[in-house]
């Protein structure tokens, strides 16, 4: 079913060939300080398939955005097809043959494949007044579709169009065009297993026909079945560039999650015996988290690990009351709170420190003091009706001392006036300061600076040493192994493994993280 | 019932109906580009202004028509430029629009022509009719002996739904407001899309105003378009934009609005007639929302 | 530091080019008027500020804009766009004057307190539907305050033409309010009332509620950020209706301070456009209501100075309409500029 090669032939190219893309010492620094790309060097050569992986925050999508146009770098240079490279908008990119099939599909919903397929191009089925020839639009589009065995017909509206096929679509646009470089960013992240065979199949057809395609993924099943060429990204540098011939998935997943941490930090045990939190085979309604089941001991530590899109942000908004369940109870200290929405849940003890500080975390344009006493305003501590300042002011004082949060002039500047690491400082400060039951934490230091690192983890310690339950979502695997008691991995919404401390091996749980070990997909039977 | 009367009612309503339907017309095409035109009032007033002006010092209505437009477009040029390039809020922009041109008008016209509400003047020349007496009573005046603007409106509708439906300027037009990003990343520039509409919709609206002032009436009078920028708004969103459907609304309202002139010689009060367009407007919106809420919770 | 210090500068001359170029822009409409600008601004100045009953007028003429701009303010603090201000308006003018015509509680105190209540609460109830379409059905409240501007206003025709109508008048309007509805004016031979120091004791009490309340508070965080308001316990829907509903009391209450303070009555034309006008100050004054009272001032100085400039010149008094919208224009051209663009 291959397209193009017959069975059997190498699939890596042999020749010596120049590099269509050459990055050298790309660095993205984004206004809010945040450094995506570090002095990213590789290459990628034509007519291969090369997977750029990596976890979150490793600066993948920030380096694909660059290369179709979207960001610029702060520095460093691109060749691409020889020349140099620095599009100031997609269109350039477009033109210069670079296509790209985006995570988050960019279709219209009210028009059809076709017209998605060649918006930007339709001119060309234009007659002398203007009209779109319908029929030879949807011939031109039909003819692609055929030769990428494609199951879709060019008159079928968007809108009635399952994801998978929304795929499909995407990919049309792209290869559309005159495109010899295809940039697929994380495409089976909307996949069921079994679509991803036919799909993996599909995108070494893609190669067949003579083009370069660089695919983004942090599953090592996929990216070991079709890539020639493997980099490894990881917190905005490059690790390295290999061959497939010469590594394996294992020494992949250690490069991309990296080894051990430093023995300075361990996780404490102050796991008391009663059960604070208990969830009982919980599925939310978008299908994603798969009968999950634990529980969480006072004082203990319970780390999730796994890459983002595994689960981890809907156990989040499962846990904070946002997103329904469709199956499954969720207990606090015996009684169900599944019914109780945000408010409620903070009442009986639960805290959240979101990983969105910017859009849910805290309000950026108010300021300091305004969101350190968000969520506490009702409370009663600054006043019933009136808020009392003073004590308002020195609810924040009180954080901002014992959280070392650098405010620089006043409390009364605009949070978004602080640094990455002192915002979090803040939020991290004012969630604690609930004295929780249980503290939900989801990716609490990312983005933010070792110390404030060190100073959050502490806060964690003394916050379970004092009998509360952490729940701690993060994609820092380090992170997890410095504080949690026990590490539940999440793998396509499901928990594959449960470790405790201290059977804890970075190798192993890199192996659960990427697929490798304890998901039955077929991704897994590729050699 | 009286032919007479159903007569005047028809003809009245055709009439009131050719501004409301060329305004829709053009705010219909930025509607689709996603912007919702609150200036409408505005354009089709400066129009109606420099219409009667050139029309009165020229004595012919084609030069009054074509500077009501350019002046329409200006305007529209003035609006889209801070709504799309400095993306500052339409809202604002538009009504501010609205109140510069209300005043600029009466500004103006005092310092012209020292009239403080309306100026008449009997060198203004008036819109031509398409003056045909054939003897048929139905033929001449249901058919014949309408101002050319609105067989001409006629006409732009079914342009429009070509251009809209099935050209790829429509469907770029289309695009823009849904999904402007599909836009982006196609290589369109947005920007440049909603310029176009909003020029196009100065152009109809210059040519609504200038029927209300050369045509309906032949004068500039104080706040002349008297709310139809936002009767056009209302048959917008009853019609989702689609210019076919305009055209029936905009018959419609005007059968309104000429049953109200009529209503108020009876003891009925026209008020609520006056008042459709807007109740209506409000009722499809909500029928659309609830069906839109039946259908996401059945999903 | 230093980059915080320049890009107050920067802000800093930018505000002053702004202003700058506002001036310029009136210098040359005076001029073209017929008038030496110099000498216009003159006129402008003197006539909205000259003596003491014409600085009394102008305070005077502030009072609907002022209650017309908080109208829309209120809601915008939650993120909500209450444009239906002008017919919140006719409402609550149409509800002091029913109440003023037809019942009479005795003591005028009461009369005035009454008829202000019923004015707050006709604007309230015409603010909530669109309000609750918004909430229950996501049916955007722009397009829905907007048409009910234009339902208000044809309803208020219709009562002052029929139902209401002043047997007495031949003209179409609602009867006098009997006299204890009256809110006199207080200096002899001014133009000044209580309705002044009405309107700004409400914009005090509102500008108190932003600042200290936990309720102004929430209503804050929730138009900064709603899904940071949702996760901080706000019952963000609830806010949202409760801010549309004192929106729309305000520009009632404003209706009724108009009838019991100027007109006594409701009659065509009552409203020049009152609510819109509001709109545009309250963009101008970034929703503050401190900043609204100058904004305000500024507006009425311009609408009374007009009317002089008419007299002692050949400036037509639509001049105002025209500066005012300039001001307008101008504003949110720099506002780009001045507050920068939040790439989303």
């Amino acid at each position: 079913m291959f397209l193009g090669a017959p069975p059997g032939a190498p699939s890596s190219i042999s020749r010596e060939v120049l590099p269509i893309l050459v990055c050298n010492n790309v660095s993205k620094t984004y206004p809010n300080g945040l450094e995506a790309l570090k002095e990213v060097s590789f290459d990628v050569k034509r007519g291969e398939i090369h997977a750029i992986v990596g976890e979150n925050g490793a600066g993948k999508s920030t380096l694909m955005n660059i290369l179709f146009g979207m960001f610029k770098p702060t520095s460093g240079e691109i060749t691409f097809k020889d020349k140099q490279f620095s599009p100031k908008h997609p269109s350039e990119a477009i033109g210069l043959g670079i296509g790209m099939v985006h995570q988050h599909f960019k279709l219209v919903q009210s028009i059809t494949v076709a017209e998605n397929v060649v918006l930007g191009m339709e001119k060309r089925f234009q007659n002398r007044i203007g009209k779109i020839n319908n029929a030879e639009m949807n011939s031109s589009v039909s003819s692609l579709i055929e030769r990428l065995r494609m199951s879709i017909s060019p008159d079928d509206r968007i809108q009635d169009l399952p994801i998978s096929k929304k795929q499909q679509v995407e990919i049309l646009k792209v290869l559309y065009r005159d495109t010899d470089f295809v940039i697929l960013d994380e495409p089976t992240a909307v996949l069921a297993p079994n679509e991803v065979e036919d799909f993996l199949e599909f995108v070494t057809g893609i190669r067949d026909m003579g083009k370069t395609v660089v695919f983004i993924s942090h599953r090592l099943g996929e990216v070991f079945a079709i890539a020639d060429r493997i980099t490894i990204l990881r917190r905005g540098k490059v690790v390295g560039t290999f061959d497939k011939k010469d590594v394996n998935r294992e020494s992949v997943a250690n490069m991309m999650i990296g080894t051990a941490s430093d023995l300075s930090e361990r996780p404490e045990d102050f796991v008391r015996d009663e059960i604070v939190l208990s969830v009982k085979q919980i599925s939310d309604i978008s299908g994603i988290l798969k009968n999950l089941s634990f529980d969480l001991h006072e004082g203990e530590v319970l780390g999730f690990a796994g890459v983002g899109g595994n689960g981890q942000e809907e156990l989040f908004e499962v846990l904070a009351g946002n997103l329904m369940l469709s199956s499954g109870e969720i207990l606090l200290k015996g009684s169900s709170i599944e019914s109780l929405n945000t408010l409620e849940r903070r009442k009986v003890g639960l805290a959240y420190i979101t990983d969105d500080r910017m859009k849910k975390g805290l309000a950026p344009d108010r300021s300091i003091v305004e969101n350190s006493i968000a969520g506490h305003h009702k409370s009663g501590r600054f006043g019933k009706l009136a808020i009392n300042s003073s004590k308002a002011n020195a609810f924040t004082e009180s954080i901002i001392a014992d959280y070392d949060v650098r405010t620089g002039k006043n409390i009364r500047t605009p949070v978004r006036a602080l640094s990455g690491g002192n915002m979090q400082k803040l939020l991290v400060g004012r969630e604690i300061a609930y004295d929780p039951a249980v503290l939900i934490a989801s990716q609490p230091t990312a983005g933010v600076d070792v110390a404030a690192r060190k100073l959050i983890h502490d806060s964690f310690r003394r916050l379970s040493k004092s009998g509360s339950g952490i729940i701690l979502i993060s994609g820092d695997l380090e992170e997890i192994m410095d504080l949690a008691n026990r590490i539940i991995v999440l793998y396509r919404g499901r928990a594959v493994v449960e470790l405790a401390y201290p059977h804890y091996d970075t190798t192993e749980i890199s192996y659960y993280m990427t697929g490798i070990r304890g998901s039955q997909n077929a991704s897994c039977t590729y050699s | 019932m009286d032919m007479e009367l159903i007569t005047t009612l028809f003809r009245t309503s055709i009439r009131m109906a050719t501004p409301i339907l060329l305004a829709s017309l053009g705010g219909a095409l930025t509607y689709h580009a996603g912007i919702i035109n609150v200036a409408m009032e505005g354009l089709m007033l400066i129009s109606a202004f420099f219409s009667v002006v050139f029309s009165y010092l020229t004595g012919n209505a084609l030069y009054g028509i074509i500077a009501g437009m350019m002046a329409s477009i200006l305007i529209s040029l003035l609006y889209s430029v801070f709504v799309s390039f400095l993306k500052a809020n339409n809202f604002a922009i538009g009504f501010a629009i609205n109140i510069l041109v209300s005043s600029l008008t009466l500004f103006l016209m005092r310092i012209m022509f020292q009239g403080e509400n309306a100026f008449n003047s009997p060198d203004i020349a008036p819109i031509a009719e398409l003056k045909l007496i054939t003897g048929n009573y139905f033929l001449d005046n249901y058919i014949l002996n309408f101002s050319i603007l609105t067989y001409l409106s006629i006409l732009i509708a079914f342009v429009l739904a070509f251009i809209v439906y099935k050209t790829s300027f429509g469907l770029r037009l289309r695009v823009c407001g849904e999904m402007p990003q599909a836009l982006t990343t196609a290589g369109v520039k947005v920007g440049f899309v909603q310029l176009c509409s909003s020029v196009l919709c100065g152009v109809l609206c210059g040519l609504a105003g200038a029927q209300l002032s050369l045509y309906n009436v032949r004068m500039f009078s104080r706040e002349m378009t008297g709310g139809r920028g936002f009767v056009a708004l209302a048959a917008i969103l009853i019609s989702g934009g689609k210019p076919k459907r305009i055209l029936i609304i905009s018959l419609l309202f005007g059968v309104f609005d000429a049953l109200s002139i009529k209503l108020q010689s009876e003891k009925i009060a026209p008020q609520f007639a006056l008042m459709l367009p807007y109740v209506m407007s409000v009722v499809v919106l909500l029928l659309f929302h609830l069906k839109t809420r039946k259908r996401l919770k059945n999903a | 530091m230093q980059a915080a210090r320049t890009l107050s500068l920067r802000k800093l001359f930018l505000s002053l080019l702004l202003v700058v170029c506002i001036l310029s822009v009136w210098a040359l409409i005076i001029w073209f008027g017929g008038e030496s600008p110099f000498k216009g601004f003159s006129f402008i100045i003197e006539g909205s500020l000259g003596n003491h009953y014409q600085l009394l007028s102008t305070l005077n003429k502030m009072v609907p804009l002022i209650l017309a701009a908080a109208a829309v303010a209120v809601p915008a603090w939650t993120g909500m766009w209450n444009i239906g201000g002008e017919g919140q308006l006719l409402l609550g003018a149409f509800g002091a004057a029913l109440v003023g015509f037809s019942i009479d509680f005795g003591a005028g105190i009461v009369n005035i307190v009454v008829a202000l209540l019923v004015s707050a609460a006709f604007g309230m109830a015409w603010a909530a539907w669109p309000a609750i379409f918004k909430i229950k059905l996501r049916m955007d409240e722009v397009v829905t305050t907007l048409m009910g501007n234009y339902i208000a206003a044809q309803l208020i025709a219709y009562f002052i033409n029929k139902p209401f109508r002043d047997p007495r008048s031949p003209l179409a309007q609602t009867p006098y309010i009997k006299s204890s509805y009256v809110i006199p004016y207080l200096f002899e031979g001014s133009q000044f009332s209580a309705t002044f120091l009405i309107a700004i004791g409400i914009v005090l009490v509102l500008f108190v509620f932003r600042k200290k309340f936990i309720m102004g508070y929430e209503f804050e965080i929730t138009g900064s950020n709603s899904d940071f308001a949702e996760l901080s316990g706000v019952k963000v829907k609830k806010i949202k209706l409760l801010s549309m509903l004192i929106g729309g009391a305000l520009a009632g209450l404003a209706g009724g301070l108009l009838v019991l303070g100027m007109t006594q009555r409701v009659m065509q034309s009552f409203s020049p456009g009152y609510g819109f006008t509001g709109l545009l100050i309250c963009l101008l004054a970034f929703n503050d209501p401190l900043i609204i009272i100058g904004i305000a001032f500024l507006f009425s100085v311009l609408q009374t100075g007009s009317v002089n400039l008419q007299l002692f010149s050949s400036v037509p008094a639509e001049i105002s309409g025209v500066l005012q919208a300039v001001m307008v224009l101008f504003v949110a051209a720099f506002k780009t500029f001045i507050v920068g663009r939040r790439d989303s």
